[in-house]
């Protein structure tokens, strides 16, 4: 039975070049309704091998651009097999970290609390401030029939957000 | 990492202090060469070695053969750590605290259920919320939640949901007395308080097994297994209380670590000194958090209870065998030490004589539970007093990951994998297709050489063995 599911857009405070590179992992899947994306055409998230959990690593020309691409991939994740249907909720999250790798983990783990709690899942996200630091975004998004509960936590093992010469590049490990 | 020295008449491998940097003590894995290649070919080995690392460690820290890379700790490891000067680790126990399997016995016989079989598992299915469902039946309020976390299963007597026959059949009888249900935190209860009686999701399952073979008749007597006759396996945990109370203390204790002088090879080792408030605090909630799971099993003891009543028309006789805990920290004595005895993905394993051991299994050694993978049979065992020194009295949990997710799924697609399933007379009941794929069979390692190493190695023996019927999954 083919899925039916919807992609969650990610809209950035300053799109850094081109739109529509948002790329998924080869077994993401690009269903019916998926939206397009303001990302940098390199902008990306992929599955990287984990015999037990799942590996991400996500690629952006700017912070906001790794933090949306997190975002995606996690919607990605937690997809339901049956397309939302429920009415939309909003979300103003705002997040303060020590550093970018702890910011990324924070941002993580409160949009699986938030989705968890409130059988919720994000299908847009305005990110509109995004430093080393701090996070503020809006984040939309269907009620569920149920908790999205699959991914139990954004883990710090192996964690990384680097940045070099072609953008930042971070690696982080989810909970199954 | 320097080679491992290779005990093969003990079928373990030992990696001495300096193979790896930050090692305070050796780390030793049981596993046969199969075994051992597997586990070599990932970072579990790495883990393990800086689990070796930790303030405070005690002796040696332990890979079981069904051994793993997880996060941090590798999943299948065991390390202690003195209570006087080391650390609790949160990412030790896991994002799943408590989580467990339960065992329970029936006096209904295969003959009798094969007919019916198919709309048990439907029962079952219909009556115990998987996946992201909540349970609509018992959703707590702010009190009812913290007498479940203070008190545990114990909670639930006088309700319908449990016996006092239940509690004493339930490690630590279901109850964690250090247990603090205000150290944890108001988002753990938002988001656990509906979910008291839910599978979640993952590898968590129910599954209906037919006793299958029985190779210790005095212990399999004494844990009311008898060949031919139905049990039913229960593997889920803390749910999203859990999960909270996990991600809450490793932040916290991230940020806290600069001021213990505490460096680690690995951030989701993050821990904190036992003698610390911090330490005592993320305990507590630990063992409210592990309340909570023991409680999740217990309420779905009784939705189990009312499905075999309502699909067969009698009782079934369903007793709890035990249930015991692979995500968890426990406070134990160790020649003479106080330890805090980590255990990730590893069971308690205690022998005829240790007093933890549960009245009605004294002098047989407490059960101990290795479920396999869907089409494949699940072990019990029994403890030993020889594991005490082997492992801290531990064993594995399970037959142990081989693919990941991704591969498994590129493998064979949940269709498929449900066809396989039923050609073998297996009834599956999952809600979702990609996580029937990620879980099939093939994804794990062969059970029956990860149970044949543990009772080779001493850290439990045989008892029966159990093949699956009927699947939920999570």
């Amino acid at each position: 039975m083919a899925e039916e599911r919807v992609a969650p857009q990610v809209a950035i405070p300053e799109p850094s070049g081109g739109s529509g590179g948002g790329s998924r992992s080869p077994g993401g899947g690009q269903g019916p309704g998926r939206m397009t994306m303001s990302f940098a055409p390199h902008a990306s998230f992929e599955h990287l091998p984990h015999v037990g959990e799942l590996r991400l690593r996500l690629r952006g020309a700017s912070i906001a651009d790794v933090l949306g691409q997190a975002a995606l991939a996690l919607a990605d994740v937690l997809l339901p097999e049956r397309p939302p249907a429920g009415p939309e909720r909003v979300h103003e999250i705002v997040l303060d970290a020590p550093d970018r790798a702890a910011l990324l983990i924070d941002w993580l783990n409160e949009l699986l609390f938030l989705a968890e709690r409130d059988r919720w899942l994000p299908s847009r996200i305005d990110l509109h401030e995004a430093t080393e630091t701090h996070l503020r975004a809006t984040a939309r998004g269907p009620v569920l029939e149920c908790a999205p509960s699959l991914v139990k936590a954004a883990t710090w093992h192996g964690l990384r957000f680097e940045v070099g010469d072609g953008g930042f590049e971070a690696e982080v490990l989810l909970d199954i | 990492m320097t080679a491992p020295t290779l005990s093969t008449d003990t079928l373990f491998h030992e990696i001495p202090i300096g193979s790896h940097p930050g090692m305070l003590v050796p780390a030793r894995v049981y596993a046969d060469d199969a075994l051992w290649r597997e586990i070599a070919e990932g970072h579990a080995l790495d883990q393990l070695c800086n689990v070796a690392a930790l303030p405070g460690v005690e002796q040696r820290v332990y890979g079981m053969p069904d051994m793993h890379e997880g996060y941090g700790f590798p999943v299948g490891g065991v390390a202690a750590t003195r209570v006087s000067d080391g650390v609790i680790s949160p990412g030790g126990v896991g994002y799943d605290i408590n989580c467990g399997v339960r065992l329970l016995t029936s006096s209904v016989t295969l003959a009798r259920v094969a007919p019916r079989l198919e709309s048990l598992v439907h029962e079952l299915s219909r009556s115990i919320p998987s996946g992201g469902y909540a349970n609509p039946r018992l959703s707590l309020d702010a009190a009812g939640l913290d007498a479940v976390l203070r008190e545990g299963s114990r909670s639930l007597l006088g309700r319908g949901l449990a016996t006092a026959d239940d509690l004493a059949h339930t490690e630590a009888g279901g109850a964690l007395e250090e247990a603090d249900p205000d150290a944890v935190s108001v988002r753990a209860k938002q988001r656990g308080h509906d979910q008291l009686g839910t599978l979640g999701s993952g590898n968590h399952f129910v599954e209906v097994e037919v006793v299958d073979q029985v190779l210790d008749p005095v212990a399999a007597a004494a844990y009311g297994l008898v060949e031919g006759r139905l049990a039913v396996l229960i593997h889920t945990g803390s749910r999203g209380l859990g999960h909270q109370v996990c991600t809450d203390y490793v932040r916290l204790m991230l940020g806290l670590l600069p001021g213990w002088k505490i460096q680690l090879p690995d951030r989701q080792l993050a821990c904190a000194p036992l003698a610390e408030p911090e330490g005592q605090r993320y305990f507590a909630a630990m063992c409210a958090a592990a309340n909570f799971a023991f409680a999740n099993r217990q309420v779905i003891t009784a939705a189990v209870r009312d499905a075999f009543g309502a699909v067969l028309g009698t009782a079934a006789g369903l007793q709890v065998c035990y249930d015991v805990a692979h995500n968890m920290a426990k406070l134990e004595r160790h020649d003479g030490t106080e330890l805090c005895v980590h255990r990730k993905g590893a069971t308690r394993a205690f022998g005829p004589a240790h007093p933890e051991t549960p009245a009605a299994y004294r002098g047989i050694g407490q059960p101990v539970f290795i479920p396999g993978s869907m089409g494949t049979a699940s072990w019990v065992l029994a403890g030993t007093d020889e594991a005490l020194a082997l492992s801290f009295g531990s064993a594995c949990h399970g037959a142990g990951r081989a693919l990941s997710r991704t591969a498994a799924r590129a493998a064979a697609s949940g269709a498929q994998i449900r066809r396989t399933l039923e050609g073998q007379g297996i009834v599956v009941r999952c809600p979702s297709a990609r996580g029937l794929a990620e879980e099939a069979p093939l994804a794990y390692k062969d059970v029956e050489r990860v149970v044949g190493v543990v009772h080779e190695a001493g850290l439990a023996r045989k008892v029966a063995r159990l093949r699956p019927i009927g699947v939920i999954k999570g």
